[in-house]
């Protein structure tokens, strides 16, 4: 395809993302689009350390919850406006991710699952009981939405209504496939992509496998932070669950299902996935039932998930043309 | 002392546990070479099938113990055949993953089924028994000294039968056990079998001193693997002193330290550990 070709495509594709909220009267169906996209962004951080440096974090969930945590707080107990809050929670998370990515990420092979589980564990259950700050067990509540920003002359956005969060949300979206593609088309998104093919072998190309891990796992424990910041907003109340395991596998369940280590996967998956659970509602706590045999079906038939399916059967096509 | 005394006790029963827990789960790593996160959530299955026969069939609690040995034995078996099989040749992640979708599948399992309520069932026995000014229930005797017994046989198991042997050799050299006639996939599907009941009896076990709940295995599975990644991978020996050192070291910051951050202590400590050596404490390095 084309440059031309390429950039009218995107720019149909921004037009039809910008025109839906025109088009969708039905509150609750935003309100699945807005979740839709925090989930995209929590997909794509998770993507980025495992399907590029091919490290299976299980913690990613718990560094969404510090996010979502540390950007709630920041506004209740300090009373920082939102767009104070979310950067100083981001900036929170990625500082914890590089103090623990330091230790956790030296481990390789079985072992760094298994470490970064604990490290979940350890982190879940200091939310969970740290009353004083977190509200505990209870939970947060009451968060307030985002401020509004006042524009001189032209008036002010508010963010009380669903569409406007689901522009908010989608900008957002929209910087973290900027920053991410960037980034992994970049030398050390090469590098990366090295890293998960055999780390002792890159190293042994001179590459720097354990900076390359660390960098790579702040970045992406910052842009899971950003998604947990913006869920704690808009929902407005949070709870310790938020920050469990549980999260991370809603998140690699997006991601094994949309397709690892490409950017469409998960983005595919994350509006998926949202829109399968409100079809399968009706199954109640068989929901997540039904979704764990379909991830176990999915990596045993498709591993490369939707994404990966298609293109293998567009191969197979191209090469039936051939011959 | 007697507070020691009994926190000691209580530590030593609490070790039981794990170290059956973490023996199941070494044994399957040693042989599957996957780390099994599915362990704690079978460890929960364990509990419930021994409730329902104990508590809805009126089935005494040994036969209780025994049919839930001998159902998540079958369970193992099956797991291993059906689920994990397909992905040995296949890059480790994807039986990572298969595991989690197999917690989604059976906690969610038991969720729908009986609900997030908490269950116990009664002791065999609920004498207690006065020792040196401290009081000890007869199910903490029971605990400890059935596990003991059963780690034992065990280890019999594995060092005096053929079967054993076969096990052994094949966690050294699968190829090596190959070329000595021995299955290995049958071999692996007893170890998993064996492992998961291991499990299943340590939360029978616990199941009239704690509660039983789908969450249960969470933090039990998270301490299993502490223990194995101090005692190293696929060892027998350190699964079970180990399993028997977090058990005691958890008791005693509970009662001594703090008894809201013990887990986070406990898993903290871990992630330290593997900062200074990454493979564990006994493990070789990469």
């Amino acid at each position: 395809m084309d440059k031309k070709r390429k950039a009218l495509c995107l720019g149909v594709l921004i037009l039809i993302i910008l025109i839906i909220p025109l088009f969708i009267k039905d509150e609750y169906y935003l309100h699945i689009l807005v979740m839709s996209g925090i989930w995209i962004i929590s997909a794509l951080s998770l993507n980025l350390i495992l399907g590029y440096a091919g490290q299976l974090n299980l913690a990613q969930g718990t560094f969404f919850g510090i996010g979502a945590y540390a950007t709630g707080l920041l506004m209740q107990k300090m009373g920082l406006s939102f767009w104070a809050a979310l950067p100083l929670g981001c900036l929170l998370t990625a500082t914890i991710g590089f103090v623990t990515g330091l230790p956790t990420l030296r481990t390789r092979g079985h072992y760094f699952p298994i470490a970064t589980m604990c490290l979940g564990i350890a982190i879940y259950y200091v939310i969970a009981r740290w009353d004083d700050v977190t509200g505990g067990a209870r939970g947060l509540f009451g968060l307030p939405r985002p401020d509004p920003i006042v524009i001189p002359f032209l008036g002010t956005i508010s963010f009380e209504s669903t569409a406007s969060c689901y522009y908010l949300v989608s900008f957002l979206v929209f910087i973290t496939i900027v920053v991410i593609h960037r980034l992994i088309t970049s030398l050390s998104g090469k590098r990366l992509i090295a890293i998960r093919g055999n780390e002792d072998l890159a190293q042994a190309l001179g590459i720097n496998t354990m900076r390359d891990k660390v960098i790579c796992f702040t970045i992406s424990t910052f842009f899971a932070g950003l998604a947990g910041g913006v869920f704690a907003s808009y929902m407005g109340s949070l709870m310790a669950e938020n920050a469990h395991f549980v999260t991370s596998f809603e998140m690699l369940l997006n991601v094994m299902i949309g397709g690892v280590g490409t950017i469409i996967g998960p983005i595919i998956g994350a509006i998926f996935l949202p829109l399968l659970s409100e079809e399968l509602h009706f199954l109640g706590g068989w929901r997540l039932v039904v979704y764990g045999l379909i991830l176990i079906l999915t990596i045993r038939f498709l591993p490369f998930g939707i994404v990966g399916g298609i293109r293998t059967a567009l191969a197979k096509r191209h090469d039936k043309r051939g011959v | 002392m007697g507070i020691l005394l009994q926190t000691l006790i209580n530590g030593i029963m609490l070790g039981s546990v794990y170290a059956m827990v973490a023996l199941g789960l070494t044994l399957i790593y040693g042989i599957l070479n996957v780390p099994n996160f599915v362990h704690g959530t079978l460890y929960m299955i364990g509990a419930y099938i021994a409730y329902f026969a104990i508590v809805s069939f009126g089935a005494p609690y040994w036969v209780g113990l025994i049919v839930s040995l001998i159902i998540l034995f079958a369970i193992g078996i099956l797991l291993e055949r059906i689920v994990f099989r397909p992905f040995y040749d296949k890059p480790l992640i994807n039986s990572f993953i298969v595991a989690v979708g197999l917690i989604l599948v059976l906690e969610n399992t038991a969720l729908s089924l009986w609900g997030p309520e908490f269950r116990q069932f009664a002791a065999p026995s609920d004498k207690v028994i006065k020792v040196m000014g401290v009081m000890i229930t007869a199910q903490r005797i029971i605990v400890i000294v059935t596990a003991a017994v059963l780690i034992w046989l065990v280890h019999l198991f594995i060092k005096k039968t053929r079967l054993g042997s076969a096990i052994e050799a094949t966690s050294q050299n699968p190829d090596g056990a190959l070329l000595m006639g021995i299955n290995i996939s049958h071999m692996r599907g007893i170890t998993f079998g064996i492992g998961t009941a291991l499990a299943a009896v340590a939360a029978v076990l616990v199941g009239p001193i704690l509660l039983i709940y789908p969450a249960m295995g969470h933090t039990v599975i998270g301490m299993a693997f502490v223990i194995i990644i101090i005692g190293g991978m696929g060892s027998f020996i350190g699964a079970v002193l180990g399993g028997y050192i977090i058990g005691i070291l958890e008791t005693l910051v509970t009662s001594y330290i703090t008894n809201f951050f013990t887990e986070a202590i406990i898993f903290g400590l871990l992630v330290l550990l593997l900062a200074v050596r990454p493979t564990g404490l006994f493990g070789k390095p990469h």
